[in-house]
């Protein structure tokens, strides 16, 4: 805390021609109850938010703080979040931005195809706001303008990973701790062989300037069009796992050998890829057509641990292949200040091996969201649906919300939660829940 | 052939006798002199009667705006949020093309970080939850309606004419409009609005009007729906025109660059 008061200080010394620096933010309580499980409080969790802008003719700066106070299943947790801390030059046709920032590339709403610079804060997975779930990165940015076009580029020292939630906590991210594998050990015979996982800490890259993260966006407006041409030299999102020693308990019964049971050691790692990407956003009368396409090279893949009949389990790593993620969305403007969202998203990976975890060759996932206002913009409704079809799992929120006054917002909603539990959305179906968040903007 | 010379004939006994059209009264109201370019601070407030309990509601937004006389743009115009604080920073960014082509607009919202390509909405819409929709504030083409003059009233201590606007042409939530305007400062200084039922929807009033330069400035107006009892009420200040403002502000750099 008293390093940002120091740095406001600094920076209301430096911006030149500086007003007197402005703050905004908000006090926001979210409470929610589980509707599983005894309904009982699912989350309790107290926050507040303050922005501070220091603007001069040709400098700014900015900084965004989170306290937070909050009880997630009798777990209570204090903390402090600096969420962006940057300064910003401004030239004739040439902006900088350097500190703790955060980058949006993507046209897309609800889901991160291209918009993949910043790590995500998934400690309450998808049920945070939006502008809470990207995380701020130190970077240094710049911005060059051309007419309608502009050319941006970005570094990124230290790689940052996402954000995951601890230990216990109901968003806790399913990790394989077991799985059963049926071996032949001698002709005709077989057994089947629990193998325990055991799971290292994640190994994250080295902070060398080659681990660096680089990024080019090049935008503009053509033909009615908005376009972007993306590269980002990056790490994947998630780490993958490395099998690093796999050990086998067994029992010698005469001269044979029987297999008990055994363990994999595992450690995540973090892989370079480089992903190339096209957005593109176009109005067509009431309605706009969106998409997103982003083609990684190099995309790594867990495999399979692979046990050979007769033999000695042997240690399969991962696999490389070239990735595809495309999102294509249509926006429609409808009576009363309503609009009705609606985004198709296809993952495919390009050289598939069988073998691979988690991943089917092809993956593709829906989303709806229909949302408005009414009472001359006092109450508004939101419903947002997500739909993962390979693994007929989702997620579907109703909000409604309420302006007491023009500081005050009330808002109630619903989260349900279905699917297979082994996958992305799934794995949180006991997680439905019902929240009311009470929110003063100042 | 015929009705050709018979309104010729009207335009010049008009003329003569001083006598103007309902068509040439709103032909003068719409061609005012225009600033190439204008920044001014608006404030609504939105006020609602509910059980005897008066609520209101501020809205604050500075509006930059360039006017083009020649090439394919008719304006461009940029609309940032000030107020209440959970807006504040938002961004919309216009660009009106001249002829029948849709308006480009964007959203940038600053809590997402985010420019938003958007389709333009329906003119009947409101604006920003208040009782003027986007078709009150932009007006509409004068081929799209037929105008007949009614008389003239005083209003005010005002001569007004009173000018009755048919919808003949493009789309309207109205059925007719009536008009009273200004007849030394060819303003409207009050539109009742007529829904598609033909009752009175809502009246819209000049309160305070000034003079700044060439240009007149709406200081003060106020929108009342006397269906629903809401109504909003308009301080425009902080009136700058011809700054100069380059072109390039209307691009999503500027859009994104909230102060």
């Amino acid at each position: 805390m008293k390093k940002v008061l120091v740095i406001l200080l600094i920076l209301t010394g430096v911006v030149p021609g500086t007003a007197q620096p402005r703050f905004n933010g908000f006090l926001q309580n979210w409470t929610a109850y589980n509707l599983n499980d005894d309904h009982e409080v699912f989350l309790l969790r107290n926050r507040f938010r303050l922005n501070t802008t220091l603007a001069g003719d040709w400098a700014r700066g900015y900084v965004s703080i989170d306290f937070s106070d909050e009880r997630q299943e009798d777990q209570p947790l204090q903390e402090f979040n600096v969420r962006q801390l940057y300064f910003d030059l401004y030239f004739n046709k040439f902006d900088l931005r350097v500190g703790k920032q955060q980058v949006i590339w993507g046209k897309a709403d609800g889901v991160f195809i291209n918009d993949i610079v910043n790590p995500l804060d998934l400690r309450y997975f998808l049920m945070q706001d939006f502008d809470d779930i990207r995380q701020g990165s130190i970077m240094i940015k710049a911005n060059a303008y051309l007419g309608a076009w502009g050319l941006e580029a970005l570094f990124i020292p230290k790689f940052e990973p996402w954000r995951m939630a601890e230990l216990g906590s109901p968003w806790e991210f399913y990790r394989p701790t077991v799985m059963e594998v049926e071996i032949e050990p001698q002709p005709g015979m077989f057994l089947t062989l629990p193998i325990e996982f055991q799971w290292q800490k994640a190994q994250q890259p080295s902070s060398t300037l080659s681990n660096g993260e680089l990024g080019f966006n090049l935008s503009g407006f053509m033909l009615g069009t908005d376009i972007s041409l993306l590269y980002l030299n990056s790490f994947q999102d998630h780490a993958i796992a490395r099998i690093d020693s796999v050990g086998i308990q067994a029992v010698q019964i005469g001269t044979e050998i029987i297999p008990q049971s055994g363990i994999l050691i595992l450690t995540p790692h973090y892989e370079k890829i480089a992903m190339y990407g096209f957005n593109f956003a176009r109005p067509f009368g009431g309605l706009v057509l969106r998409g997103e396409v982003g083609y990684f090279t190099d995309y790594r893949f867990s495999l399979q641990p692979e046990f050979s009949p007769g033999s000695m389990p042997e240690i399969s790593n991962s696999t490389e292949s070239d990735f595809l993620q495309a999102l294509v969305g249509a926006d429609f403007s409808g009576p009363w200040s309503s609009n009705l969202s609606m985004q198709y998203i296809r993952k495919q990976i390009m050289d598939y091996d069988s073998a691979i975890m988690s991943n089917d060759e092809v993956e593709e996932m829906l989303t709806l969201m229909i949302s408005g206002t009414f009472l001359n913009e006092e109450g508004s409704v939101k419903w947002l649906t997500l739909y993962d079809k390979n693994n007929e799992s989702g997620l579907s929120r109703l909000m409604l919300g309420y302006k007491i006054a023009d500081a005050v917002l009330v808002e109630a909603g619903v989260d349900i939660l279905w699917g297979k539990r082994e996958s992305f959305i799934g794995q949180f179906a006991d997680n439905d829940n019902i929240y009311l968040k009470l929110i003063y903007s100042f | 052939m015929i009705k050709k010379w018979i309104l010729v004939l009207v335009f010049i006994l008009g003329q003569l006798f001083g006598q103007m059209t309902a068509r040439e009264i709103m032909m003068k109201v719409d061609n005012q002199p225009e600033p190439k370019s204008m920044v001014a601070t608006t404030d609504m407030t939105l006020i609602s009667v509910k059980r005897g309990k008066v609520k209101e509601r501020l809205r604050k937004i500075t509006r930059y705006q360039r006017n083009y006389s020649s090439g394919i743009f008719d304006s461009k115009s940029l609309i940032r949020f000030q107020h209440p604080a959970d807006v504040k920073g938002t961004g919309f960014l216009m660009w009106e093309y001249a002829g029948d082509k849709d308006d480009d607009q964007w959203l940038f919202l600053p809590a997402l970080g985010k420019v938003k390509r958007i389709a333009a909405r329906d003119k009947g819409e409101n604006f920003m939850g208040s009782d003027f929709t986007y078709e009150d504030i932009g007006g509409r083409d004068l081929d799209d309606d037929h105008f007949s003059l009614l008389g003239e009233e005083m209003l005010d201590g005002n001569q007004c004419y009173k000018i009755e606007a048919v919808p003949v042409a493009g789309k309207t939530v109205y059925s007719r409009r009536m008009s009273w305007i200004d007849k030394r400062k060819w303003i409207a200084v009050k539109v009742e609005f007529y829904d598609k039922k033909n009752r009175l929807q809502k009246i819209m009033t000049i309160d305070e009007l000034r003079k700044d330069g060439r240009y007149w400035s709406v200081l003060k107006m106020r929108m009342e729906n006397v269906q629903t009892g809401h109504k909003t009420l308009m301080n425009i200040s902080d009136i700058q025109y011809d700054t100069g403002i380059r072109d390039d502000y209307f691009t999503e750099r500027f859009l994104m660059r909230v102060n």
